[in-house]
C-alpha cells in the first residue's frame, strides 16, 4: 500500500542535524526527520542537585521531556523511561561518580515517530557534550499496520501513526547490528514482528548504518574547520 | 583526519590509551568512548570540543572562588564538582601571612590530587621559586584585573602550545598578559578595556582558521584599531 508522502515501506525520511545550537549547555543538538524536530540539551557532569540523589560508583542520568505545549503529562513521563533506559545502556556511568548527567529533551514539532527523533537528539547531545559512551546507537521507528493487510513502515509520520495498530521505537547500534534497546512506545495490538519481518529487520540495519553514517559526515563538517592542525 | 564515534574500535599499535579510548577488559580491545578526531602522538587519544574539564593530576588551571572557611577556598574550575584550596597552601605562606580571596576573584593553581571518588585538591605552591607569596612574582596565586572567557579544552591546549600562532601574531602589535588554564578557562589583561575586548575576539575567532586566514584578520584588527 503506498504512503502518501511516495516513500516506499522501507524508507526514512530524510535527517538533517544541527550541532550545537546553544551555547550554554555542555552539549546539545537539535535533530529532525522531515518534519519532526526535537532539541536535546546536556548539562554535565555536575554535582547532583540532592545528596539522596548520589549514587557511590556511577553517574545519575536524569532525563526530562518536555512537549511542545502543556504541562508534562504521562506521555511525557514514558518517553523518559524510554529514553533513560537507552541512554543508561549505552553511557559508561562508572567513569562520572557521583555526579549527575541531565538530558533535557524539548520538543519543537511533531510529525510522527517523536521518540525516535527524541532518542537521536539526546544521543547527539551527549556526543557534542563529551559524555564517554560504549556504542554509538541510533533509534528508529516503526509502524505496524495490520489490515488491510500485514505490512510495516519505517520512520511513520503523525498521519501514518494514526492508521497504525502499533508503534514501536528501536535503539540499534547499526555498524555492529546489534540491537541495543526495543521499546513499545505505544499500547496496542503487538503482533509477531519478527516472522513477517524479515525484509524489514534488514531495511532496519541498513537505516541503522545509513543513520551512523549521515552523522559521522555531520561531525567530520563541524570538527574540521576547528581540529585540522594549523596548517 | 580520522573521525571516531564511541564504540569504534583503535588500534593502539604499542601507544597507551590516552583520554576518550577505553579498553574493553574483556577482550583486550581498545574503542574510543567520544565522537571526535584520533590523535595519536605519544599516546592514542580523541580530541574534540568538550567543555566540561575532567581533573587530572599535575595541570595548571584557572579557578573562581565560590567560598571560603576557616581551612580553605572552594573554588569551581569547570569540572563535575568543585575543588578544594587550602588557605595555606602558597609560598611561604603562615597562619599570620597568607591571602584572603574574596568570592569572585581568579586564581591560577596547580592540581595536586584528583581522583573520580575524592575530591580534588588544588595547590599554589610553586616549588621551583623561593619568594614568598606576597611579593607578585610567584606565578601561581591570584590573577587581578583583566578579565576571564571560557573555550573548549582542546582548544585551550593548541593555546598553550609553545609556538601558538595567534598570540605570537598578537604579541607583535599589542601588549597583554594571558594565563591559559589546562581546564578551558583563559583570563587575559591589556591596558586598556576596548584593547582587551578586541584581543579577546580574536582569540576566540582564531580557533579554526589557518594561519594566512589569522594572519589576514589581525592585520585587519590593527588598521582599524590604530
Amino acid at each position: 500500500m503506498a504512503r502518501r508522502d511516495g516513500r516506499s515501506a522501507n524508507q526514512l525520511r530524510p535527517p538533517q542535524v544541527e550541532l550545537r545550537p546553544l551555547q550554554r549547555a555542555d552539549g546539545s543538538a537539535r535533530f529532525r526527520f522531515g518534519d519532526c524536530t526535537v532539541l536535546a540539551a546536556v548539562y554535565g557532569p555536575k554535582e547532583p542537585r540532592t545528596r539522596h540523589r548520589e549514587l557511590c560508583d556511577r553517574c545519575t542520568l536524569d532525563v526530562v521531556v518536555r512537549p511542545r505545549v502543556g504541562i508534562p503529562g504521562p506521555q511525557e513521563r514514558q518517553m523518559e523511561a524510554l529514553l533513560a533506559r537507552q541512554l543508561e545502556y549505552v553511557v559508561l556511568a562508572t567513569e562520572y561518580p557521583r555526579t549527575q548527567i541531565s538530558v533535557i529533551v524539548q520538543m519543537s514539532c511533531c510529525d510522527g515517530s517523536t521518540a525516535a527523533v527524541a532518542g537521536n537528539a539526546a544521543h547527539l547531545a551527549l556526543l557534542d557534550a563529551g559524555v564517554a559512551m560504549k556504542a554509538t546507537a541510533m533509534c528508529v521507528a516503526l509502524g505496524v499496520k495490520l489490515s488491510p493487510e500485514p505490512v510495516i513502515w519505517l520512520d511513520p509520520t503523525e498521519l501514518e501513526e494514526a492508521q497504525c495498530d502499533a508503534l514501536i521505537s528501536l535503539s540499534m547500534d547499526g555498524s555492529r547490528r546489534r540491537q541495543v534497546l526495543q521499546g513499545v512506545s505505544r499500547h496496542g495490538v503487538f503482533p509477531r514482528v519478527s516472522r513477517r519481518g524479515n525484509g524489514a529487520s534488514a531495511a532496519l540495519w541498513d537505516s541503522g548504518q545509513v543513520l551512523e553514517a549521515f552523522m559521522r559526515m555531520s561531525l567530520q563538517k563541524r570538527l574540521e574547520g576547528f581540529l585540522k592542525p594549523n596548517a | 583526519m580520522e573521525l571516531c564515534l564511541p564504540g569504534d574500535e583503535i588500534p593502539l599499535n604499542g601507544l597507551e590509551p590516552g583520554s576518550g579510548v577505553a579498553v574493553d577488559s574483556d577482550s583486550g580491545r581498545a574503542f574510543a568512548t567520544t565522537a571526535g578526531v584520533l590523535r595519536t602522538e605519544d599516546e592514542v587519544r580523541v580530541e574534540n570540543l568538550r567543555k566540561r574539564y575532567v581533573p587530572r593530576q599535575g595541570d595548571c588551571v584557572v579557578g573562581i572562588v565560590m567560598g571560603r572557611n576557616a581551612d580553605f577556598f572552594k573554588v569551581d574550575i569547570r569540572a563535575p564538582s568543585p575543588a578544594f584550596l587550602p588557605t595555606l597552601a602558597w609560598n611561604g605562606a603562615t597562619k599570620r601571612n597568607r591571602p584572603v580571596l574574596e568570592i569572585g576573584t581568579l586564581v591560577y593553581a596547580r592540581v595536586e590530587a584528583a581522583h573520580p571518588d575524592l575530591d580534588t585538591e588544588l595547590s599554589c605552591v610553586d616549588p621551583d621559586t623561593k619568594k614568598s607569596w606576597n611579593t607578585g612574582e610567584v606565578l601561581l596565586g591570584e590573577l587581578k584585573g583583566g578579565l576571564s572567557f571560557e573555550v573548549a579544552l582542546s582548544a585551550a591546549q593548541r593555546l598553550l602550545d609553545v609556538d601558538c600562532f595567534i598570540l605570537d601574531r598578537l604579541g607583535k602589535d599589542f601588549a597583554y598578559e594571558l594565563c591559559v588554564g589546562q581546564n578551558g578557562r583563559v583570563w587575559l589583561s591589556a591596558p586598556t578595556a576596548r584593547e582587551t575586548v578586541l584581543l579577546l575576539q580574536a582569540i576566540r575567532r582564531s580557533f579554526g582558521m589557518s594561519n594566512v586566514q589569522i594572519e589576514a584578520m589581525v592585520g585587519k584588527m590593527v588598521g582599524l584599531f590604530s
